[in-house]
């Protein structure tokens, strides 16, 4: 199995974080209720600043070179 | 934006960020970082954005005001068949737009009042799923409702103006402008949501 080095792994949990905030605000956009606003604003926003937070974070962490397949 | 290129794009980003989640390698090259940028910045963003857009517009809407189960009484009220009451009268006749007749009268016309209207839903949200709500004919306002929601329309209309009530006494029409003499007072306009006697009331059919 491959090794992944740490920016690769910021990188992967900002994605399934982006990723799940994503599938959210799909969901909230399909049932118009106030319950779907709160989740999208509240569940929504926090996972997409989540997101991406890690992903800036990983930027202008240490540099690492990515790992080579 | 309709709601369906808004989840198109949602579900281009998803696709995209997945290539990143099980190849995160590819962002060793110039190419893979500037798609990384894209994919998990830019995008995700622009999605928000327009979901938090399409998500507020519709927040607007009479049919999100009256999801909630308790509101119902003051939808019904919008149907009563008496030009009296003044709710009725507006969304009937189209003086409001029917499909935002809830926030066009109880937004507020100044600074940040789109934003205070916001924050009074979130306390509705929160009184209704979390607190004790009251019966629906004694809910009331958070404070006494300001002229200046009805004169952002009837300002310099000429019916507000110039009409046989409004121009009889020459200190009212400056005593409403000045939000000193309320336009829903009694005698006056005072019958907005008569949620109580609504079995007794006869309901207008149309506008469906």
């Amino acid at each position: 199995m491959l090794r992944m080095s740490p920016l690769e792994r910021k990188l992967q949990l900002s994605g399934i974080t982006l990723i799940l905030g994503l599938v959210v605000e799909s969901l909230c956009l399909l049932d118009h209720g106030p319950i779907a606003f709160m989740l999208f604003v509240g569940l929504g926003g926090v996972l997409f600043a989540v997101g991406i937070l890690l992903y800036l974070y990983s930027l202008v962490g240490p540099k690492v070179e990515p790992s080579k397949q | 934006m309709p709601t369906f290129l808004i989840l198109l794009l949602v579900t281009f980003s998803i696709f995209l960020i997945g290539v990143f989640v099980f190849r995160p390698q590819i962002t060793a090259t110039r190419g893979g970082k500037m798609t990384a940028f894209l994919a998990l910045f830019a995008l995700p963003l622009l999605c928000f954005g327009m979901g938090t857009s399409s998500e507020l517009e519709h927040a607007k809407s009479t049919e999100f005001c009256l999801s909630c189960h308790i509101m119902e009484p003051y939808g019904k009220s919008l149907r009563v068949d008496d030009p009296q009451h003044l709710a009725a009268a507006h969304f009937q006749n189209h003086r409001v737009p029917p499909n935002e007749a809830c926030y066009t009268c109880h937004t507020n016309y100044a600074m940040f009042g789109g934003i205070k209207a916001k924050l009074g839903g979130l306390r509705h949200i929160y009184v209704y799923y979390l607190g004790t709500p009251p019966a629906p004919e004694n809910i009331k306002l958070y404070e006494p409702y300001n002229n200046r929601e009805c004169l952002h329309c009837h300002a310099g209309a000429r019916s507000f103006e110039e009409g046989v009530v409004h121009a009889a006494d020459p200190d009212l029409l400056p005593a409403l402008k000045a939000n000193k003499t309320s336009c829903i007072s009694s005698g006056c306009h005072g019958v907005v949501h008569d949620v109580g006697s609504l079995k007794d009331a006869k309901f207008w059919k149309g506008g469906d």
